[in-house]
């Protein structure tokens, strides 16, 4: 099976050359059995980078992360830590470190020899150990704690100390297995700053396992966005936002009106079936009859009364037939004649105010503007 | 209904207890017979630490048993070790296997086991006692540590090895310290069991190993003395002792931790 | 870390050592070796004072080791399994046959013994091992009646009494088969060596129509039941345990029944292919001495067979007490119980239907 093809996203992406990444995989496969758990894929991470694979349960993250770690081990390809291939080395030669989702804490040991725990192991002096401990402690904001058991800890501060005890031996990559998943929202998004803070501070290469693509583009450097043992698309927090390379990547991250149809790269219309035409900015190069889908943000989504009209937009007339109140937004349902709905999200204003005053069963336009959407080819990348 | 229930509890613990301290009341029983009070004396711990034949059988039963419980201890948490951590071919024909002295009557075991012996040639003593005695206390310690090691997360060997612990750190610092309470129990069943074991020692013990309870079964046929109460009440305070000691120790550990976990 | 590391080890190191060091010591007195200077002794608990085991250590310089056993058929089968590393063996009168059958006991020198003319007449030449050829006697003892004479409200006189209504629910029997029949093949007038099945047949029935009086079936506390007035009668051996019974009460008594009784004797024999042979018959001699007898009596309270003991004895009340020595003239009907050999079976079928009818 040939890597991914000039035009992928991995080589587009892919950082320049310098110092060796901290992680290159090549063609690296997974399979248990019958069943191809990782495709082969290629990758690479640079140093320092806060990097996220993102994808949902059962995309292959957790198995692609464990190859990584040494845990399992690939049935093709190539794993390569700071330019050192570590095929057949063993998880404790490697120089990384896992932070596990259920935190792993040794329970028989106190906060403080649980993050001494690898320096012990390795034989540091005894006086050094306790200046990296109190370091690492520290860093997590958690050194009151030293005498504590894990079980007299709430799940944030166990999470700390597993963290502390991940970067205390000083490894070149740090892999993270989907570790706010226990915690609440609020101190989810607390800890997201935390972690953010702290991989700076450290200056370590972070490997970010996850479902939440939300955690995902507030904390990466750069996201791999996973499907079925295949990367999907690989970019910069904004790069995947704005321009997902596939209908599962927008579908994926955050919320996106998909719109199926064909277009004609001659006129540079697309056209939605039962709709009509309508502007876009870009038709990717794709053979004639190629599926593609127009992806439009619910937050570029206008209403307007009926019949209004704006410059240079795409102006479509709809039925409102419902709105939702989330407090920051107003989300409404808008119905094309042609039976497709489309979302739209207005965040609190005078639309909203507009909005609001507007009844369910209105007949109102619906209208974007081509620079806002973009279109991407439908199916999974070859 | 709560106190019935305190009640029952209470006559329950009664009715366990009532034979040992009657055996400790009547160690220090005057009369030769058992159905009559006659005063109190010390004649019979006297006898009891006079008696040289008593002496030597319990001597024997602790070494025995001392010697059959780490053994077995120590085999049952490999094979623990082994049939837990890894999918080895056959691991319900090894456990079953293990498991089968616990089935088969004793007199079977024993008679197999002399058999044995006498064919290779093994004169009987304290080596055959101690194979003997594990044989029996094998199937308890294992499954005693199987089931503390099947409760074991996983992910901890895991983290111990990402952290570049080498399997024989991890087995040292991690495994072994969760699986001490269990390691305890295993020990101290085994060596419950040795030592208060008949039919196996009758026939694996040769001349001068004869242990405890061999010694006092046959003294049924002239009769039981008091002697043997004075032996009971000792044994009973060795057990309190022992209890006291690791229960003080565990209560200090309970103590000195913090509260209940936070939320 | 480490210093548990040390205790496991040191707790290891303690385990194997001690068993080395007895290994070792153990080893001293293995017979196969062929050093006299020690001798194991496979016998019946409580039937070898302390002071005949010092006393013989101390002239002869032999270590003694005494192992005991809880009944015949354990003796036996450990010897049978071979290489029991036992010199002497201390089995019962119809154990003696059992060992001789399977070539267990070694034939007695008789030139190498002395003081053989110090046992009592009954127990030479005895019926269980003709003219001594395996076997020399040491203890022996009746199987007879223990009774409460508050209890009852008179003298008991034999097994027939045992049968009587007015003590029902306080009576008891042995716990022990051939003990059981001894009494209900006596107390028809049959002999309780007998191998006949119709004999054995009767006696079952007997005992059958027994069962509906009996308290049970008691080879452990009877005496103390006896003696507390919770029983009235009960079959019994001599011996320690009826002798403490019968000094601490006065009502309690202990009688040979007189539809006969029987005796049992403990004997020493030497076991086949042991090498200690020498140490063995210093052992033999030994014990033959009336004082050395003596002492069977007075620290144990068993019967000695020696004759040359009685007068020897420091506490003559032990001398006549029933319970002990039953008085010569109560034994002319008395029978050595034997190993019934093929007849068993009869026995055995009898006495199953008997527990469980």
């Amino acid at each position: 099976m040939s890597p991914m093809t000039i035009d992928s996203p991995v080589a587009g992406t892919a950082p320049a050359t310098g110092p060796a990444p901290a992680v290159r995989l090549r063609g690296l496969t997974k399979s248990f059995g019958a069943n191809r758990v990782v495709d082969p894929l290629d990758l690479d991470i640079a140093q320092n980078e806060f990097f996220s694979i993102l994808g949902p349960s059962g995309c292959g993250k957790t198995t692609l992360m464990r190859m990584i770690t040494g845990f399992e081990t690939p049935t093709a390809g190539s794993i390569e830590l700071d330019g050192r291939n570590v095929d057949g080395v063993a998880t404790r030669q490697r120089d990384l470190n896992m932070l596990f989702q259920s935190y792993a804490l040794f329970p028989h040991l106190s906060v403080y020899e649980n993050v001494a725990f690898e320096l012990r192991v390795r034989r540091t002096p005894k006086r050094e150990i306790d200046d990296r401990v109190r370091a690492a402690l520290e860093l997590v904001r958690l050194s009151a704690f030293a005498d504590r058991k894990p079980a007299a800890l709430s799940g944030g501060q166990r999470q700390r100390v597993a963290l502390a005890r991940a970067v205390v031996g000083r490894p070149a990559v740090v892999l993270l297995d989907e570790p706010l998943g226990a915690l609440d929202q609020k101190l989810r998004k607390e800890m997201q700053f935390e972690l953010k803070r702290m991989q700076r501070e450290v200056g370590i290469t972070f490997i970010y396992v996850t479902h939440d693509q939300e955690e995902a583009l507030t904390m990466s450097d750069r996201i791999a966005v996973m499907s079925e043992g295949r990367i999907q698309q690989i970019g910069t927090p904004t790069e995947i936002y704005d321009t997902p390379a596939s209908r599962f990547v927008a579908g994926f991250i955050g919320s996106c009106n998909l719109i199926d149809g064909v277009a004609d790269a001659a006129t540079g219309r697309f056209t939605i079936p039962g709709v009509g035409e309508v502007p876009v900015d870009e038709i990717p190069d794709a053979a004639p009859e190629t599926p593609l889908t127009l992806a439009v943000r619910p937050e570029r989504v206008r209403v307007l009364p009926d019949g209004a009209r704006t410059e240079g937009g795409v102006h479509l007339p709809a039925t409102l037939t419902q709105r939702v109140f989330l407090g920051d937004e107003w989300i409404s349902h808008l119905a094309l004649d042609s039976g497709i709905v489309l979302s739209a999200s207005v965040p609190s204003g005078d639309a909203a105010r507009a909005l609001a005053a507007t009844a369910d069963g209105a007949r109102v336009t619906v209208s974007w503007h081509p620079s806002d959407s973009r279109v991407i080819p439908t199916g999974e990348l070859a | 209904m709560d106190r019935i229930i305190s009640w029952i509890a209470g006559a329950v613990f009664v009715f366990l207890y009532i034979p040992i301290a009657a055996v400790i009341v009547y160690s220090f029983n005057a009369s030769e017979v058992g159905y009559r009070f006659d005063g109190l004396t010390l004649r019979w711990y006297a006898e009891l630490f006079g008696d040289r034949m008593l002496g030597d059988a319990l001597r024997t039963s602790l070494v025995v048993g001392l010697a059959a419980a780490v053994l077995s201890t120590i085999i049952g948490l490999l094979s623990a070790y082994g049939l837990v951590r890894f999918r080895v071919r056959g691991r319900a024909v090894f456990l079953a296997a293990i498991l089968i002295p616990l089935i088969v009557p004793e007199i079977v075991l024993g008679v197999s086991l002399l058999t044995i012996f006498s064919s290779a040639g093994i004169p009987t003593g304290y080596a055959t006692l101690v194979l003997g005695h594990v044989v029996i206390t094998l199937p308890l310690s294992t499954l005693v540590l199987v089931g503390a090691m099947s409760t074991l997360d996983p992910s901890l060997g895991e983290a111990a090895a990402d952290l570049g612990a080498s399997p024989w750190q991890t087995f040292a610092r991690v495994i072994l310290p969760l699986l001490r309470p269990s390691l305890m129990a295993a020990f101290l069943l085994s060596f419950a069991t040795s030592f208060s074991n008949i039919v196996v020692s009758t026939f694996t013990s040769g001349v001068g190993t004869t242990t405890l309870p061999l010694r006092i079964y046959s003294t049924l046929r002239t009769g039981l003395t008091p002697e043997l109460n004075a032996l009971g009440t000792l044994l009973v305070l060795a057990t309190l002792g022992l209890i006291l000691v690791v229960g003080v120790s565990q209560m200090r550990r309970i103590l000195a931790g913090p509260p209940t976990p936070a939320a | 870390m480490n210093t548990r590391h040390r205790a496991v080890g040191a707790v290891l190191a303690v385990g194997v050592l001690s068993a080395l060091t007895a290994c070792a010591s153990g080893a001293g007195t293995d017979s196969a070796g062929g050093g006299s200077s020690s001798l194991s002794i496979y016998a019946w608990a409580g039937e070898i004072p302390d002071s005949v085991i010092s006393g013989f250590e101390k002239e002869t310089g032999i270590t003694v080791t005494v192992d005991t056993f809880d009944s015949n058929e354990t003796m036996i089968s450990k010897l049978a399994a071979g290489n029991s590393g036992y010199d002497i063996v201390e089995p019962s009168q119809y154990a003696v046959q059992l060992l001789v059958d399977r070539n267990l006991v070694a034939q007695i020198d008789k030139s190498k013994l002395e003081g053989f003319d110090n046992l009592a007449e009954k127990f030479v030449d005895p019926s269980f091992d003709p003219d001594n050829a395996h076997a020399i006697p040491w203890a022996w003892g009746t199987t007879g009646i223990l009774y409460n004479q508050a209890c009852t409200g008179k003298e008991i006189t034999g097994w027939a009494d045992m049968w009587d209504p007015a003590y029902s629910g306080k009576i008891y029997m042995l716990d022990n088969m051939l003990s059981a029949y001894i009494a209900g093949l006596q107390v028809e007038g049959l002999s309780a060596t007998t191998t006949s099945q119709d004999d054995i047949e009767k006696a079952t029935q007997k005992l059958i129509e027994q069962k509906p009086l009996l308290a049970g079936y008691n080879s452990q506390n009877y005496a103390d039941l006896v003696g507390s007035g919770d029983a009235c009668i009960a079959e019994a051996y001599s011996g320690t345990t009826a002798a403490k019974a019968v000094m601490a009460n006065p009502d309690v008594h202990y009688i040979i029944p007189e539809e006969g009784g029987t005796l049992w004797t403990d004997s020493f024999s030497v076991v086949e292919g042991t090498s200690n042979t020498d140490a063995a018959y210093k052992w033999l001699n030994y014990t033959l001495r009336p004082e050395v007898a003596a002492l069977l009596t007075d620290d144990a309270s068993l019967a000695s067979t020696n004759a040359g003991a009685l007068e020897l004895v420091k506490d003559q009340s032990l001398v006549s007490n029933p319970a002990i020595y039953a008085p010569a003239d109560s034994l002319t009907k008395s029978e050595f119980i034997v190993d019934p050999g093929a007849a068993l079976s009869y026995f055995q079928d009898g006495w199953t239907r008997l527990r469980a009818s």
